[in-house]
């Protein structure tokens, strides 16, 4: 069962948008998500299994590939955004794992972009939901937890 | 100054070269440890660090720290690990197996410039 509070993601989210992006990140209400999402995920397995999975419109991807990678946003191409949702869920993922009890590794982060898709983690159920407002959009943290012998299908 | 940064993931690699770039340094890269055996055996004169990711494919940052500490030509060159692995056991078992620093991340440029200052490496423009 996991043992992290939603503040204590939140705290992990706030700080990584803060010190990579320089970007607040306020929490806010689940569920404002557009039908266009990029997603990251990043397993967690060991002696807690599951994932972080990210979602936010193609819009917060850009900009946040356009800070990370120092470049105009029109310069901007899919690759730069798949790197940047993929550390971000690994940059998440590792300070969450940090929190967890030992021993767990983190899994190579994944990346999904587009319409009308379904991130499913096979025998997991959704255990945090926070969504987080950011300038051009908003973002959206699931923590999924396997055990529960439900699967999570993360919508988009 | 020169520093090799070891990075599956481009956009890490990006932030860090913008930071020693904008301080004069020179970069190069390499996406996973294998990667870096080969770039490292491309220059004629090793780097003065390493900036070294822990999870990557092909060749971890562990495998490849100890490669290079094995390797006589290069204990001259700096290691730090730059990673998400914050657990202190990593961190000892990084430290014990011959890395000079430990970089979690994320982090601020002030935090790269500290670490780098305590290696003895000036980020400063």
């Amino acid at each position: 069962m996991l043992d992290v509070s939603s503040e204590d993601i939140a705290s992990i989210v706030r700080m990584v948008f803060e010190t990579v992006f320089a970007m607040p990140a306020s929490d806010t209400e689940p569920g404002k998500l557009p039908t266009s999402v990029a997603s990251s995920l990043i397993g967690i397995a060991g002696k807690w299994d599951g994932a972080v999975i990210l979602d936010c419109s193609p819009g917060v991807a850009r900009e946040l590939a356009t800070i990370m990678f120092g470049v105009p946003e029109a310069e901007v191409d899919r690759s730069h955004i798949e790197d940047t949702m993929g550390e971000l869920a690994n940059m998440i993922g590792g300070n969450l794992k940090a929190l967890l009890a030992p021993p767990c590794t983190l899994s190579l982060p994944t990346v999904v972009e587009g319409h009308d898709y379904r991130v499913r983690v096979p025998g997991a159920t959704v255990v945090r939901d926070l969504s987080f407002e950011l300038p051009r959009g908003f973002l959206r943290v699931l923590v999924a937890e396997r055990g529960s012998g439900r699967t999570t299908g993360v919508a988009a | 100054m020169h520093a090799l940064i070891v990075d599956d993931s481009r956009a890490i690699r990006s932030v860090i070269a913008r930071m020693l770039r904008q301080a004069g340094w020179t970069v190069s890269e390499a996406g996973h440890g294998q990667e870096a055996l080969e770039v490292l055996a491309s220059l004629d004169d090793a780097p003065d660090i390493a900036l070294v990711d822990w999870n990557m494919p092909v060749m971890d940052g562990y495998a490849l720290l100890q490669a290079l500490r094995s390797n006589p030509g290069y204990e001259q060159m700096q290691i730090m690990m730059v990673t998400t692995e914050t657990e202190i056991e990593r961190m000892q078992q990084a430290l014990a197996a011959g890395a000079n620093e430990y970089l979690m991340k994320p982090f601020t440029q002030e935090a790269l410039a500290e670490k780098l200052g305590i290696l003895g490496l000036d980020l400063a423009a």
